[in-house]
C-alpha cells in the first residue's frame, strides 16, 4: 500500500491526466497472499500507479467482515470454501481460481528445493507443525498427506497446529517444532526477506499425495468498482503474473498461462 | 446446550489454567507485595514498573519473547526441558508460566494497595502483640486485607480466562493441553461455526459478568467488615 502510494506520487507529477482517471480499489487479501500480491502490483507498470488499498487478515476474518458489509471490492481468499460460501449468499460474483498452493516439508538437511520428498515415513524426535486444518487449506492438505504415511499414527501424535500456515512456519523457524508441512510460498518469502540459505532446505511433497490447495478470488457484490475490480483480477490471471506467481511458490492456473 | 458439547474440554482446561495461575500467583505475590509495600529503597519504582509491565505490553510481545527464549535450541529452553521434563512451547506448563506472567499485575496490584494502606501502623501494632512476625502476617495482616485478596483472586482468575494473544502464540492449539476457550472460540469463528461461537461467547460473557458482580457485592461487605473492625 505504501509502495503503491509512493508510486502514485511520482507519477502524478509527470502525468496529471492519468491521475484523474485513477483506479480506486480496496482489496481484501488473505495474509499469506499479501506478499505475492504486493510484489505483482509493485512490478506492474500500470497497477503500481493506481490507488490500491490492500487489507490483509486471515481468510476467515475477511469473510466475516465481507458478510457484515465491509467496503471491499475484491477478495483474494486462501481457499475456495469461503468464496463459494459468499457466492451462495449472493455477496460475491465472478468467483475464479487465481493460484494453487504447493505443500513442502521443511527443513530437510542438505537437500534443496525442487526435489520431491518420497519417503514413506517422517522421522521425528520433536514436533511437526502444520496449519490448523479447521482454518487453512494447507492444514487440510498436510493432514491428508500424513495419512498416506506408513507411520501416520505416530506422526499425528507429534502435531502442533498453527493458526495459519505462516504461524506453523514460525513454530519451526523459532526451533520449537522440529519440522513442518508448509507452503512453498512462505519459504520463498522468508528466503527473500531474511536472506538465509536455510530456507532453501525443503522438499516438495508429490502433488498426487494431497488434495488440491485451491485459492480463489471474487468480486464483492456491494462493490461500486466492479469493472476495475475485474480488470485487476484479469491482471493477476494474466500470463506474466501467473509466471511470476510460479517463481513465488504457486502452481499457475491452467489456462491462464497456456 | 449440545452446541457446547465440543467445547467442554476447552472450558475445563481454561478453568484449570485460571485456578492454577491464581493459586501460584497468590503464593508468589502475598510475601512479595508485603515486602514491596514496606520497601522504600531507590528501586521501588522499577519493581512497580516491572509489575505493571504486562498490563501495557501487548500479549504478542510476551508471546514472541517466550517463543524465542524457550526454544529447545536455547540454554533457557533446554534448562526448562531438564527441569520440567517437557518442551516449554506447546505444553500446559508453558501456557501456565505465560499466564502467571501475564496475570501478575491483576493479582499484585490489589494486594500492593491493600498492604500499602496499612503497612506502617499495623507492623508497629504487631510488634506490641508479642507474636512472631510470621504469625502476625498470617493472623493479623491477611484477615485485614481480605477484600484485597478477594479482588486479587477474582481479577487474576477472570483475566486468565480472557487470555488470548499469548496462548495463540505459544500454545500450538492442542486439545486438552493448550486449546483454551478463547482459542477454541477463535477457531470456531474462523471456521465459520458461528452457532458454536455464539454459545461459547455467551457462556464467557455470563460467567465473567457473574464473577465480577459477585466480587463487587461480596467485597463491599468484606470492606465494611474490615472497617467495622
Amino acid at each position: 500500500m505504501v509502495l503503491a502510494s509512493t508510486f502514485c506520487g511520482a507519477y502524478a507529477a509527470v502525468d496529471n491526466q492519468k491521475q484523474s482517471s485513477q483506479v480506486n480499489l480496496t482489496i481484501a487479501v488473505a495474509s499469506n497472499f499479501h506478499y505475492p500480491l504486493s510484489t505483482l502490483i509493485k512490478e506492474s507498470e500500470y497497477w503500481s500507479t493506481q490507488s490500491l488499498r490492500l487489507v490483509s487478515a486471515s481468510s476467515g476474518t475477511l469473510y466475516a467482515q465481507i458478510s457484515k458489509g465491509a467496503p471491499f471490492d475484491v477478495f483474494f481468499s486462501a481457499d475456495e470454501k469461503r468464496p463459494k460460501s459468499l457466492e451462495a449468499l449472493s455477496l460475491g460474483i465472478n468467483r475464479q481460481t487465481y493460484a494453487r498452493g504447493k505443500l513442502v516439508i521443511w527443513p530437510v538437511e542438505g537437500k534443496s528445493s525442487s526435489i520431491y520428498f518420497t519417503d514413506k515415513s517422517i522421522i521425528l524426535s520433536g514436533k511437526l507443525a502444520i496449519a490448523n486444518p479447521q482454518l487453512a487449506p494447507f492444514g487440510v492438505a498436510a493432514l491428508a498427506y500424513l495419512n498416506t504415511l506408513e507411520n501416520a499414527q505416530m506422526v499425528t501424535k507429534s502435531l502442533v497446529l498453527g493458526a495459519s500456515v505462516t504461524q506453523a512456519f514460525q513454530f519451526v523457524d523459532s526451533g520449537n517444532a522440529q519440522r513442518g508441512l508448509l507452503a512453498e510460498s512462505t519459504l520463498i518469502q522468508a528466503k527473500q526477506m531474511l536472506k538465509q540459505s536455510k530456507y532453501s532446505n525443503y522438499l516438495l511433497i508429490p502433488v498426487e499425495d494431497y488434495p488440491l490447495i485451491i485459492q480463489q478470488v471474487l468480486i464483492v457484490s456491494a462493490s461500486e468498482n466492479k469493472a476495475s475490480a475485474q480488470s485487476f483480477i484479469d491482471f493477476v490471471l494474466s500470463a506474466p503474473s501467473q509466471l511470476k506467481l510460479n517463481t513465488l511458490g504457486y502452481i499457475p492456473v491452467v489456462g491462464a498461462v497456456l | 446446550m449440545t452446541v457446547l458439547a465440543d467445547s467442554w474440554p476447552a472450558i475445563w482446561l481454561t478453568l484449570k489454567l485460571a485456578a492454577m495461575t491464581v493459586v501460584i500467583l497468590l503464593i508468589i505475590s502475598l510475601p512479595f507485595a508485603w515486602w514491596l509495600a514496606k520497601y522504600q529503597g531507590r528501586f521501588k519504582p522499577l519493581f512497580e514498573a516491572l509489575i505493571a509491565l504486562p498490563l501495557v505490553l501487548p500479549p504478542t510481545v510476551l508471546g514472541f519473547y517466550l517463543l524465542t527464549a524457550f526454544s529447545p535450541n536455547t540454554a533457557l529452553g533446554s534448562l526448562w526441558i531438564n527441569v520440567v521434563g517437557e518442551q516449554f512451547v506447546f505444553s500446559f506448563k508453558g501456557i501456565l508460566f505465560g499466564s502467571i506472567v501475564y496475570s501478575l499485575p491483576f493479582v499484585m496490584q490489589p494486594l500492593l494497595t491493600g498492604f500499602s494502606q496499612l503497612a506502617k501502623q499495623t507492623s508497629m501494632t504487631i510488634s506490641t502483640l508479642g507474636i512472631s512476625r510470621l504469625n502476625g502476617f498470617l493472623f493479623v495482616i491477611l484477615p485485614i486485607i481480605r477484600p484485597s485478596i478477594i479482588s486479587a483472586i477474582t481479577l487474576g482468575f477472570a483475566h486468565t480466562l480472557g487470555e488470548f494473544g499469548l496462548i495463540l502464540m505459544i500454545g500450538g492449539n492442542i486439545p486438552n493441553e493448550t486449546q483454551v476457550v478463547s482459542i477454541a472460540l477463535f477457531n470456531q469463528v474462523e471456521s465459520l461455526q458461528y452457532q458454536q461461537a455464539h454459545a461459547l461467547s455467551l457462556c464467557l460473557l455470563v460467567f465473567s459478568l457473574l464473577s465480577l458482580t459477585l466480587l463487587y457485592k461480596f467485597n463491599r461487605q468484606a470492606r465494611m467488615f474490615a472497617v467495622g473492625h
